[in-house]
């Protein structure tokens, strides 16, 4: 796992540097401060590889850059590998454009997976991309990692390392995979509707998703579709499913596929499978319904933890749902578990991004979560709203309010469409009241 | 320590229930500022988790035990914390300064007033459960006149 991570003229600011958490690990921070980046690092230092380098059809996972070209730029961090840890420094080299360090073979993390924000996986396997070339026996280059486009998790990835087009398959992807499961209908099948059903987790189970009969959806089309079953109509095709769907389809398929082909290739080699994983979500949230909102993150901790058995997992998002920090609030130890939250700290002439692991709050109400410094909103109420009542507070707190000021705060108040039943007018119409312009 | 502050939070004079992660001990000088107090049992104060974490190692908020009768004050619209009558120059800076680093008039603070005053009025508790839970609710519900009628 990553124990420190400490950038020096990389990213959004001269200097980030944080201390990891050896389990849960949540970064909040507005759009644009560098959370998706955070996790492109993260990925390099433990595979030292930049996922957009291996599949160029990646939308993320690019170099990182110097942000002055003139000055160092350095990348420091701290991997717990296999039985050592490792301190690592490595600079820009100008020249080359590219991170150099130590030579030889990096540390051993353990197995690393990283879930893109746009839907694309990212799987680093200690069985099948780390190897030693030993003496003079000449060993084939393998794949320095597992990259897949979003179209690579549905329909298959190839190894373009050597031949551009036909490279050999690597996966066969989403639909065959899990076709070919159904039909076998063997253990794989079973964990693949197992996962699934944890990940879309609810209380009425007509809301789980539950994999449905094959489907053929195009006369032209000879591949058998994995269906879902619904509640409300025949099964519906994998490939015509919500974007919702389809992410916790993906993410299940992804964990599956990594676990079960790790597992494979350490047998062969006669090796235990890993003791550690570490698992990087981007916008864990993405495309799902506050329902899956509130259960996706326990649910992808624990399923991680008991797939693995044998391994520590440890788990990095990042996330803009309240819903997933309040969904937390169980289980988060301080000891195990961080959050941390990037600020732009504005002063004058000047803003700078500041990344801090923050004290960890319990605030119960979701609207509490949105109000916190987590997300830092005044008011969890419509723009309007918000400036509406926070005027009405502010002439609360004047010693002798004035009359036509009042009544200028309560025409906003009715035009930023306060519900008629809001509570908040109980106590104003009666404070109104009470300062003569009430009817 | 939970004990002599009968679970009350010293900044937010609200009650501090048994859950996971609440009641923590506050050091009035930040740890960070003053390493030879940390084990003054004088400058220890009970702190909600949510204030604890407010408080940080800001220095310039009033300590609990040195406020005087009338510095701070509630109004009962939209329960905020406002300065008190007794409250003028200086003092009036400092009070500011404190409900604002505090973050004493966060939403989540008002709605937890709000919760004690509309149970204290519906009579779903007495006053005496009102000023053991939330004293500072009840000095100024009385303060202001606006106990229940029996209870003034």
């Amino acid at each position: 796992m990553i124990e420190y991570l400490k950038l020096t003229n990389v990213g959004p600011a001269s200097e980030m540097e944080v201390e990891f958490a050896p389990r849960l690990n949540i970064f909040t921070g507005d759009n644009g401060l560098g959370k998706s980046f955070l996790l492109d690092v993260i990925w390099w230092a433990l595979t030292r590889k930049w996922p957009q380098e291996i599949n160029r059809d990646l939308t993320s996972g690019y170099v990182a850059r110097p942000r002055d070209p003139r000055i160092t730029a350095t990348i420091d961090f701290r991997v717990d590998a296999k039985s050592r840890t490792v301190e690592y420094t490595s600079t820009y080299a100008r020249r080359e454009q590219a991170w150099t360090g130590k030579a030889g073979r990096p540390p051993n993390p353990g197995l690393v997976l990283y879930a893109h924000a746009d839907g694309g996986f990212s799987v680093w396997d200690p069985a099948r991309n780390y190897w030693r070339k030993k003496g003079n026996v000449d060993v084939q280059d393998r794949l320095p990692a597992f990259v897949f486009s979003p179209k690579d998790v549905w329909d298959g990835l190839r190894d373009t390392t050597k031949e551009k087009e036909k490279g050999p398959l690597v996966c066969n992807g989403l639909i065959l995979d899990w076709a070919s499961w159904i039909r076998e209908n063997g253990e794989d099948a079973r964990n693949m509707a197992t996962v699934l059903q944890r990940l879309s987790e609810s209380d009425d189970p007509l809301d789980r998703l539950k994999p449905g009969s094959l489907a053929r959806i195009a006369i032209d089309d000879a591949r058998d579709i994995p269906t879902i079953h619904t509640a409300y109509a025949h099964d519906v095709p994998i490939l015509h499913a919500s974007a919702g769907v389809r992410r916790i389809v993906a993410l299940s398929y992804m964990l599956l596929w990594s676990y079960k082909e790790h597992g494979l290739a350490a047998r062969t080699l006669g090796e235990e499978p890993a003791q550690q994983v570490v698992m990087l979500v981007d916008e864990l949230e993405s495309h799902l319904h506050p329902r899956w909102q509130r259960t996706v993150l326990g649910a992808l901790l624990r399923i991680v933890e008991v797939l693995h058995c044998k391994a520590t997992v440890q788990l990095i998002t990042v996330t803009h749902s309240p819903l997933v920090l309040a969904s937390t609030e169980p289980f988060f130890d301080a000891a195990e578990d961080a959050w941390f939250d990037i600020d732009l700290v504005k002063e004058p002439g000047k803003a700078m991004v500041s990344l801090q692991r923050r004290d960890y709050v319990r605030h119960g109400d979701v609207s509490n979560w949105l109000t916190s410094n987590a997300f830092g909103l005044k008011c969890a109420r419509s723009k309007e709203a918000e400036a509406a009542i926070e005027d009405a507070r502010a002439l609360l707190r004047e010693t002798s309010p004035s009359l036509p000021r009042a009544r200028e705060i309560d025409e906003a108040l009715r035009k930023a469409g306060l519900p008629d039943i809001d509570p908040f007018w109980v106590r104003w119409s009666a404070f109104l009241k009470e300062l003569g312009g009430g009817q | 320590m939970l004990q002599v502050y009968g679970r009350l939070c010293a900044y937010l004079a609200l009650y501090i229930e048994h859950a996971t992660g609440s009641a923590t001990v506050d050091h009035v000088i930040p740890k960070s500022k003053a390493w030879n107090q940390v084990y003054e049992w004088s400058n220890y104060r009970l702190a909600c988790a949510l204030m604890n974490v407010h408080k940080g190692d800001v220095v310039g908020v009033l300590d609990p035990f040195e406020i005087e009768d009338g510095w701070f004050a509630l109004e009962f619209v939209a329960y905020q914390v406002i300065p008190g009558p007794a409250a003028t120059g200086d003092i009036l800076r400092r009070v500011t300064e404190t409900i604002e680093t505090l973050g004493l008039n966060d939403d989540e603070c008002l709605k937890a007033r709000e919760a004690y005053v509309v149970n204290y009025t519906q009579t779903h508790i007495d006053l005496h459960q009102l000023e053991e839970r939330a004293p500072f609710v009840a000095r100024e519900l009385r303060r202001q006149g606006r106990l229940r009628q029996g209870d003034a």
